[in-house]
């Protein structure tokens, strides 16, 4: 069944317990990741990404905790896995790729005896030259097996860390941010090879960046966050082309070209709100360029907007506005 | 390095003397000990020019010797050869600590991280404050306070006085970097050395300092060294763009010249990195997973010819130098080819065509 998403996030919503004011870092997220896919997940830093990424591979902890949603993987639901079944599981079907592999990485130990350490972890059987054919794979010549983090540059830390994820060939590959420690080159030529692996191997990938230029032509879907929600979700080029959402927008204006005529940039204006106080209404509308009076009193949902779904009242069927102010009356 | 040398005035101190100029500014480091000893060429034979109000970027890859540069221009390291002249004086003849402090003062540094570069246990207003009275001797502290006040504000925080007030736990990564620059400006400095200063923040806050340094530019006239390995924010704010690799500069020019017109084959590879949503799809064309090299006891012969696609025999012993091949363009290539009738004025390329 090539059409059963290999993972299917439902209305997943995480709360950081801090006594009086829970703060909700991810909101009734909905994702669907289907085999082979490239789902881009962009936003600024404190949007929820990261903590969103951690609940889907079940990674939280306190007071970080799962206050809804389901998460099904392969037909399974994680959030009532026990610890033991998910151990099995984890590496093994889907795998963790981190931001900072130089934290990620033991440093006392060599690539390849970490390597090993997962392999004993698991009782899956695997090839003995498995490290050095996943090492090769991702264009690092298996003598590093012997290396030590430390010898290794920035990129090739990050290869090695995605070689490792690639041990048991699995299904899904959850990657935080894994290029935000390199320069552009690095950069370009790791996502040449994630994606170029991608296209051999047929794992489906979830990627998490605050840099939407860098995704833009490798991911298939693009989840724009903002304060925990999702803004605007649909096929990368769809929100590249006609961001609907102006978060979407922002975010794709805050960079500089390197062709085209110079022109003044402005970025987003101020920053994220903090989530154990969200704004009303729409939690982007306090730095909403073309925010109007409803913004700030009607929560808005996301709407279907041609291809894409975006989170924006300018979007919103004209009868669901209007009950959705009425609601907002008549509670008030 | 030819041409460079015949056009620039000596070190008397001339009114039209660039702020900043170095002249083969060389930078090495010992690795290894005893016979195993070797000598790391973190930079070679650098000449920059840095004139009044003006934002020099310096671009490339990490590990190619940028940050040495600005560690060279800040005087943390001493250069192993070459000359640093400041406003037409060599910085080697600064003795006394009166005329260091003076330098250090017009030229601050801003750094790359701005959750590393604050103290933790201060308020924000002390590394302000602090270097006010290090280099201000002569202020009180009330006029300390408000000269802090108005660098807080002019690097667009506000109110300044609740935000002096603060630790660096509560403000936002953008907001520190700020900080980063108002202490940089609080000495009414002549040039700020900025090593990657955006490259740790996000992408929408990062236009937010670049705009600021363009206006830092023309309030309060500061000159800018913009030390980064993304080409489109160099593009974004700078006059004049350095490309750096292995220790050497390749090609410099007028930003929009060397972008529109890049003479050497690494800023090509360097422009080709940057992503650009804007552009049509072009996946999978290239395969660049090189790495700049350690130079480590280099022998004669271009650095990036191992990465190079148009390699030709003459790279692999003859070291390129920098010519000039268009107005104000130059670059240090073998192939690269003069624009369209730009002639230069002199023979400048001292290399044989061919050896052996």
């Amino acid at each position: 069944m090539p059409d059963q998403p290999v993972l299917e996030v439902r209305g997943l919503t995480v709360a950081y317990d801090t006594g009086d004011h829970p703060v909700v870092a991810v909101d009734q997220v909905d994702l669907d990741v289907h085999p082979g896919e490239f789902v881009g997940v962009v936003g600024e830093s404190g949007c929820g990404k990261s903590t969103l990424l951690f609940a889907i591979a079940q990674l939280l902890s306190p007071p970080a905790a799962i206050t809804a949603g389901s998460v099904l993987f392969q037909g399974q639901n994680l959030v009532a896995m026990s610890e033991k079944k998910l151990a099995a599981l984890r590496w093994r079907d889907f795998s963790v790729v981190m931001q900072s592999a130089m934290n990620a990485l033991n440093p006392v130990m060599s690539i390849g005896s970490q390597f090993r350490d997962a392999i004993r972890a698991h009782d899956e059987p695997v090839a003995d030259d498995r490290p050095a054919e996943v090492l090769r794979l991702v264009g690092i010549d298996p003598i590093h097996l012997k290396s030590y983090p430390h010898q290794l540059s920035g990129g090739m830390r990050q290869r090695a860390m995605i070689a490792m994820a690639l041990l048991f060939t699995p299904d899904l590959i959850i990657m935080d941010e894994p290029t935000s420690a390199l320069d552009v080159v690095a950069q370009r030529s790791l996502m040449v090879q994630i994606k170029e692996l991608q296209r051999q191997l047929g794992f489906a990938v979830v990627f998490v960046t605050h840099d939407m230029s860098l995704i833009s032509h490798f991911s298939d879907q693009l989840m724009v966050m903002y304060a925990g929600q999702v803004m605007e979700l649909g096929a990368t080029r769809a929100v590249f082309d006609h961001p609907a959402h102006p978060y979407s927008k922002g975010l794709l204006d805050a960079f500089p070209s390197i062709r085209g005529p110079k022109v003044p940039l402005t970025g987003i204006p101020g920053s994220p709100p903090d989530l154990a106080h969200p704004p009303s209404g729409c939690r982007f509308h306090p730095r909403c360029p073309v925010a109007f009076a409803d913004c700030s009193k009607v929560e808005p949902e996301l709407y279907q907007v041609g291809s894409v779904q975006a989170r924006c009242l300018l979007h919103a069927p004209p009868d669901a506005a209007t009950t959705a102010t009425a609601v907002q009356d008549v509670t008030s | 390095m030819t041409d460079l040398s015949v056009e620039k005035l000596p070190e008397a101190a001339a009114p039209t003397a660039p702020l900043l100029e170095t002249k083969d500014l060389t930078r090495h480091f010992r690795v290894g000990r005893g016979f195993s000893a070797k000598l790391l060429h973190a930079a070679d034979d650098v000449n920059i020019t840095i004139d009044q109000q003006q934002i020099v970027a310096l671009a490339g890859e990490s590990g190619s010797g940028k940050s040495t540069i600005a560690r060279l221009l800040a005087g943390v390291y001493k250069p192993t050869s070459g000359e640093i002249y400041y406003q037409g004086r060599a910085l080697s003849s600064l003795r006394s600590r009166r005329d260091q402090l003076a330098y250090r003062s017009d030229v601050p540094m801003v750094f790359q991280d701005p959750f590393s570069s604050l103290n933790p246990a201060f308020r924000v207003s002390h590394g302000i404050l602090r270097s006010l009275k290090l280099h201000g001797g002569h202020l009180t502290r009330e006029q300390r306070n408000e000269e802090a006040e108005r660098v807080v504000e002019a690097v667009g925080l506000s109110p300044a006085g609740d935000i002096m007030h603060r630790y660096p736990y509560e403000l936002s990564g953008g907001q520190r970097q700020r900080i980063g620059f108002a202490q940089a400006l609080a000495h009414k400095p002549k040039l700020i050395l900025a090593d990657e200063p955006v490259s740790m923040l996000d992408v929408s806050i990062r236009i937010g300092l670049l705009n600021l340094m363009a206006e830092l530019r023309s309030s309060a006239g500061v000159s800018f060294l913009y030390i980064t390995h993304d080409i489109a924010s160099a593009r974004y704010v700078a006059d004049q763009l350095l490309i750096m690799y292995a220790g050497h500069i390749v090609e410099s020019g007028p930003t929009e010249s060397v972008l529109a017109n890049p003479k050497h084959p690494y800023t090509d590879l360097l422009l080709g990195a940057v992503p650009d949503p804007r552009a049509p799809l072009t996946v999978g064309v290239e395969g660049d997973t090189g790495e700049p090299p350690k130079v480590i006891d280099p022998t004669p012969g271009c650095r990036f010819r191992w990465r190079c696609p148009l390699v030709v025999d003459e790279c692999h012993h003859i070291t390129p130098t920098l010519r000039r091949l268009g107005e104000g363009h130059e670059a240090a290539c073998h192939v690269a080819q003069p624009d369209p009738g730009f002639l230069s004025s002199q023979p400048t390329n001292p290399a044989p065509p061919k050896k052996g």
